[in-house]
C-alpha cells in the first residue's frame, strides 16, 4: 500500500468518517508513521472540541420549543418516546492539558445577558442626558454609548412643499440643490468636512430654511444654503437617519434614531422625546405622522409603536406584525403600512392589528408608500398608487394593495430602495433613493423611472462585476472575488499589466517587452486580439472609459484612444503631462501637468484643452472613479480635493512611507499602502480601518470595504473584522498594479 | 438551494437507519398537522440549530430568534416539501438562510449592541463566561462566511461534506479545502488571542 501525501491527509482528516475503507486504512497507516500529521489530526479534534464546548455553554438551557409550539397550537404537548442520540456531550479528557494551545489563565467575567443590553443602553442614554453634565452638545461620553456600524444610506432627498421642482439632496457629505425637479443639481455652500448627510428637510414655513441631519449633528441654514450653522452636535445615542417636520405643528421637527429627538423652534434646539426603552432593542428606524398628531415609529426588533402626546409616551402596536420593521408610513385614508424583513404589512385599525400585504413572494421590504387614489384622464375608475421598495426590486399596486407588480422600466438591475419621497403637489410624481445608483424619478406613479443624477457625485454600479484579474505563470487569469472558477484568459506568457472594463465583460492587457509590445483585449471564452502595438516603452497604465467602450493608453508622448476592436485616434502628450482618467460622460480625459501642477480637462477625441482646474498639485494625484475627487500624498499629508476646486476638501497626516493606493469604485474610500498595513480612509481623510493587507492590495470591485491582495503565492481576500482568506491558490500578483 | 427540499429516502437501496426512519415518520405526521410530531423534531434539533446559529451570528438572543424562525418556517414548508435531503440538512439549510438574511439586513438598519467594554457594574440576568469562551467567540466572529458556514455545519450539524456542499452551493472537494483553511485560520487566531493575555 503506497503512502499518501501529507497534503492529502490534511484534507482527509477534515472528514475522516466519510473516507472509504481503503482510504481509512491508508490514513491510519500514515498517521502511525507521520508525527506532523498525527499532530495535525489532534489539533483538528481540539479545535472542534473548543468550538463545541463554547457553543454548548453559550446556548445553555435556551429553548425555543415553547414559543414555537405556542404559535403553532394552543394544545399542550406530550413528550413522545424518543430514541436516537442526544446531542453529543463534548468534554476534554481529564488531566490532559491542551497540547498546542497556550492557555494562560481562566477567568470568570461578568457579562450582561444580551437581551438586557439594548434596554440597559437606552436607559443609560436617557439617564446620561438628564444629568447636568449631559447637556446637548456638551458633556462626557455616556456610559453604554451605542457604537455605530458603518451603514449605507443612499442619497437622502427632500422636496420643497411650496415649490415642487425645488429639491435638496445629500451626497458625499455635501448638500445639492435642484430647481428643475432633479434635471440638474448644484452644490450648495460646503458643510464641514467629514460629515455624512443622512436626511434633509425644507421648512414649510420658510422655504429658505434648510435642516440637514448628519450622523450625530444637525445643521441649519436660514439663507437657502449659503451658510450653515451647527445647531446640535454629539447627540447622545443618535445615529440620525431622518429629520421630519410635523405637518400639524410646523415649528416641530423630529430627529432619530436611535431614540427620538424633538425641536419646537424650527430645528434651532433639540430635546429628547420619550424614554429610550420603548425603542429597544435596536432603535427606531422611521417616523410617520397620522391623524390628530399621532406619531408612528418602526423599530427594528420592536415592531411599531405609537404616541399621541408628541412622543412623550409610546405604546407598542404590533399584533400580527414581524418584529423587524424598517419603515412605517401612513396613507391618505389612515391605513398604516410597515416594511419589514418579512414583507409589507398593513393595518386598518390604527395599528391594533396587522396583516400581510404586498407580493406573495418572500420579501425584504425596505420602504413603502401609499399615495391614495387618483383618476387618470379618461379613466373609468380611480386607481390607488402604492409602491413597495425592497433590497432588489420595486413593486407597485393600483388596486389598494390587492395586487402588486414588479417594476423595472428605467431602473437599474436589482435596485435597493432606501426610500421613496413623494411630491406633495403631484400624486403621480415620486422620487426614489436607490443605494449607490442615486436618485430616480417617476412621473407616472412608479410605472416608469429615470435617473436624475446630473451634477450629483454618483458612480453607477450597474453591472459592476465581482471579478478580479491576476497573473499566474505570466498568463492572465480571471476569477470572481470569492475565488470561484478561475479562468485563464490568455496564454501570453509576458502579460505586463491589465485592466478589466467597468462592465466586467472585457479585459485589456499589455504583453511583450520594451522592444515590442501589444495591447490586447480578451473576454472570457473568446480569443484575444491586438488593437495596438509598439516597439518602445511598454505602457504601464490602461484607462477604460466609464462606458466600457474605449481604452486610453498613454505611451511615448502620446495618448492613444482605442475601441475594443481597433485604434481610433491619438494625440500628443508632453513629457510633463500625465493622464489621470476619463470624465464620467466619457467625452473627456483629465491630464495633470507636473510643471504647473494644474489639472486640465481635454477632449478625448482631439486632446484639445477645454478648461483648467484652479488648484495646483505638487505630485501626481489619483482620480476617483467619479471623475471628480483627487487624492495625493505630499509632505506627510494626504490631501483630498475635487479638481475644479481651488481649496482642498481635507488634509490629514499620512504615516511615513505610505503610498497612495486606488479609490474604491464608489469614490467614497481611498486606500493607503503603509508599512504596517493598508489604511482605508474616507473623503475627509479620516482613517476608518487598518487592514492587514500588503501594499499590492486592491479593492474588491464594487466594494468599499473588502480588499484583495497577493501574498505567499496566492490571492487573498480581506474583509473588515475577519481574517484574510485565500481565494486563489497560486497567483503571481493581482492586477491592475 | 430551496427551503422546500426535504427529507425523503435517498434511494430505495439506502440501508435501514432507525434514526432516519423515525424522523421520516415524524415528518409524515407533522405534514398532516401533528404538532407533537413536530415537537419531537424540535427536541432533536433545537440544540444543534441553536449552536449552529450562535456560531454564525455571535449573539445568543439573535440565534434564539433565528431558531424560532427556522422552526416556524420549516413547519410551514412541510406540506409543500419534496426532495431527497435529510431532515438535518434541510433544517440547517433553512437556518443558514435565516442567518444570511440577518447579516444582509445589517446593511440598512442601525445595530446598537454594546461591546464588551461597555458592561455596567450591575444589571439583570448576569451570566458568567470564561475568557476562553470569549476568545472562541471572537475568533469565530472573525471567520469569513465561506469558512464559518461549512465548519459550523460540520461541527454542530454533523453534516457530511456532500450535504454541506449542497447547502452552501459548492463542491465536496472545495468544502474540504475550506474546512482545512477554516481550522487553520481558527488555530492561528486562537493562538494570537490566547497569546495576547
Amino acid at each position: 500500500m503506497s503512502d499518501v501525501e501529507c497534503r492529502t491527509v490534511e484534507r482527509w482528516v477534515q472528514a475522516p468518517d466519510e473516507l472509504d475503507p481503503l482510504e481509512a486504512r491508508r490514513l491510519d497507516r500514515h498517521l502511525d508513521t507521520c508525527a506532523d500529521c498525527a499532530s495535525y489530526q489532534a489539533q483538528r479534534i481540539e479545535i472542534d472540541g473548543l468550538i463545541e464546548v463554547y457553543l454548548t455553554q453559550a446556548v445553555g438551557g435556551i429553548s425555543v420549543r415553547d414559543t414555537v409550539l405556542a404559535q403553532l397550537s394552543a394544545a399542550p404537548t406530550q413528550q413522545p418516546e424518543m430514541s436516537g442520540s442526544a446531542p453529543r456531550a463534548i468534554s476534554r479528557p481529564a488531566g490532559q492539558p491542551l497540547s498546542w494551545l497556550r492557555r494562560r489563565w481562566k477567568q470568570r467575567i461578568p457579562r450582561i445577558a444580551v437581551t438586557s443590553l439594548p434596554v440597559a443602553a437606552a436607559l443609560g442614554i436617557v439617564l446620561a442626558f438628564l444629568s447636568p453634565a449631559g447637556r446637548l452638545g456638551n458633556g462626557p461620553q455616556p456610559v453604554g454609548a451605542w457604537p455605530h456600524l458603518e451603514i449605507s444610506i443612499g442619497y437622502p432627498m427632500t422636496v420643497d412643499p411650496h415649490h415642487p421642482n425645488h429639491l435638496l439632496a445629500g451626497a458625499w457629505g455635501q448638500v445639492y440643490q435642484s430647481w428643475n425637479a432633479g434635471g440638474s443639481w448644484k452644490e450648495l455652500a460646503p458643510l464641514p468636512p467629514g460629515l455624512v448627510v443622512r436626511d434633509l428637510a425644507i421648512d414649510t414655513m420658510d422655504s429658505r430654511r434648510y435642516v440637514v441631519a448628519t450622523r450625530h449633528s444637525v445643521l441649519l441654514s436660514t439663507d437657502a444654503g449659503h451658510h450653515w450653522t451647527v445647531t446640535a452636535s454629539n447627540l447622545l445615542g443618535a445615529e440620525n437617519m431622518f429629520v421630519m417636520q410635523h405637518p400639524g405643528a410646523p415649528g416641530t421637527f423630529y430627529l432619530g434614531p436611535s431614540i427620538l429627538w424633538a425641536s419646537r423652534d424650527h430645528a434651532a434646539t433639540w430635546t429628547p422625546a420619550g424614554l429610550g426603552t420603548v425603542f429597544a432593542p435596536y432603535g427606531i428606524q422611521s417616523l410617520a405622522f397620522g391623524r390628530n398628531g399621532t406619531l408612528y415609529t418602526g423599530i427594528w426588533g420592536g415592531g411599531v409603536a405609537i404616541s399621541r402626546d408628541g412622543g412623550s409616551t409610546w405604546l407598542h402596536r404590533s399584533r400580527g406584525l414581524p418584529r423587524n420593521v424598517l419603515s412605517v408610513t401612513v396613507g391618505p385614508t389612515g391605513r398604516l403600512w410597515a416594511a419589514t424583513d418579512r414583507g409589507v404589512y398593513r393595518s386598518v385599525d390604527g395599528g391594533r392589528s396587522w396583516a400581510r400585504s404586498g407580493p406573495a413572494t418572500a420579501l425584504f421590504a425596505t420602504a413603502v408608500i401609499d399615495r391614495g387614489s387618483y383618476q387618470l384622464l379618461g379613466g373609468s375608475h380611480p386607481l390607488t398608487n402604492g409602491l413597495i421598495g425592497s433590497d432588489n426590486r420595486i413593486y407597485r399596486s393600483e388596486d389598494g394593495g390587492r395586487h402588486w407588480d414588479p417594476v423595472s422600466e428605467g431602473l437599474p438591475v436589482a435596485p435597493y430602495a432606501y426610500g421613496f419621497i413623494p411630491d406633495p403637489s403631484h400624486v403621480n410624481l415620486v422620487y426614489a433613493s436607490l443605494d449607490v445608483d442615486g436618485i430616480f424619478r417617476s412621473d407616472d406613479a412608479g410605472r416608469h423611472w429615470q435617473a436624475i443624477n446630473a451634477g450629483l457625485p454618483i458612480t453607477t454600479q450597474e453591472g459592476a462585476p465581482d471579478l478580479v484579474l491576476f497573473r499566474r505563470n505570466g498568463a492572465l487569469w480571471i476569477s470572481n472575488a470569492a475565488g470561484a472558477d478561475p479562468t485563464v484568459l490568455t496564454v501570453d506568457e509576458t502579460v505586463q499589466s491589465a485592466a478589466l472594463s467597468p462592465d466586467g465583460t472585457t479585459a485589456a492587457y499589455t504583453t511583450g517587452t520594451e522592444s515590442g509590445w501589444a495591447l490586447r483585449v480578451v473576454s472570457p471564452g473568446a480569443a484575444s486580439h491586438t488593437i495596438l502595438s509598439g516597439d518602445r516603452a511598454i505602457p504601464r497604465h490602461l484607462f477604460w472609459s466609464p462606458d466600457s467602450t474605449r481604452i486610453a493608453v498613454p505611451s511615448n508622448g502620446a495618448v492613444s484612444i482605442s475601441s475594443v476592436s481597433s485604434p481610433e485616434v491619438h494625440w500628443s502628450l508632453s513629457a510633463r503631462e500625465h493622464l489621470l482618467g476619463w470624465t464620467a460622460d466619457a467625452r473627456g480625459v483629465l491630464v495633470w501637468n507636473s510643471g504647473s501642477g494644474v489639472v486640465s480637462l481635454r477632449d478625448a477625441h482631439t486632446g484639445t484643452a477645454i478648461t483648467h482646474g484652479s488648484a495646483r498639485y505638487p505630485v501626481l494625484p489619483r482620480l476617483a472613479p467619479d471623475s471628480h475627487h483627487l487624492a495625493y500624498i505630499s509632505g506627510g499629508l494626504l490631501t483630498i480635493s475635487t479638481w475644479r476646486r481651488s481649496e482642498p476638501l481635507s488634509r490629514t497626516s499620512a504615516p511615513a512611507r505610505c503610498l497612495l493606493g486606488p479609490w474604491s469604485s464608489d469614490s467614497n474610500r481611498v486606500l493607503l499602502a503603509c508599512p504596517r498595513g493598508a489604511q482605508i480612509r474616507d473623503p475627509a481623510g479620516h482613517m476608518l480601518i487598518q487592514a492587514q493587507a500588503p501594499r499590492n492590495a486592491r479593492w474588491v470591485p464594487g466594494s468599499n470595504t473588502d480588499l484583495v491582495f497577493f501574498q505567499d503565492g496566492s490571492l487573498w481576500r480581506w474583509e473588515p473584522g475577519h481574517f484574510a482568506w485565500q481565494i486563489v491558490h497560486r497567483a503571481d500578483d493581482v492586477q491592475p498594479r | 438551494m430551496s427551503d422546500l427540499a426535504l427529507a425523503c429516502p435517498a434511494s430505495p437501496d439506502a440501508p435501514a437507519d432507525s434514526v432516519q426512519a423515525e424522523e421520516r415518520a415524524w415528518v409524515e405526521r407533522a405534514r398532516k398537522g401533528d404538532v407533537q410530531a413536530f415537537d419531537a423534531i424540535m427536541m432533536r434539533y433545537e440544540g444543534r440549530l441553536l449552536r449552529f446559529l450562535t456560531g454564525l451570528v455571535s449573539d445568543v438572543e439573535v440565534a434564539r430568534e433565528l431558531c424560532q424562525d427556522t422552526f416556524l418556517a420549516a413547519y410551514g414548508a412541510l406540506p409543500k416539501s419534496h426532495g431527497e435531503m435529510r431532515l438535518s440538512a434541510w433544517l440547517h439549510t433553512i437556518a443558514l438562510n435565516r442567518a444570511r438574511s440577518h447579516h444582509r439586513a445589517r446593511k440598512h438598519r442601525i445595530v446598537v449592541s454594546l461591546g464588551d467594554h461597555d458592561v455596567p457594574a450591575d444589571g439583570p440576568d448576569l451570566q458568567d463566561s470564561t475568557a476562553e469562551g470569549d476568545a472562541v467567540r471572537r475568533v469565530l466572529d472573525r471567520l469569513p462566511a465561506p469558512y464559518a458556514e461549512p465548519l459550523l455545519l460540520q461541527i454542530t450539524g454533523g453534516l457530511s461534506c456532500r450535504e454541506i456542499a449542497a447547502i452552501v452551493g459548492s463542491s465536496e472537494g472545495a468544502v474540504k479545502v475550506r474546512l482545512m483553511r477554516a481550522r487553520d485560520a481558527f488555530r492561528r487566531a486562537y493562538e494570537e488571542e490566547v497569546g495576547e493575555r
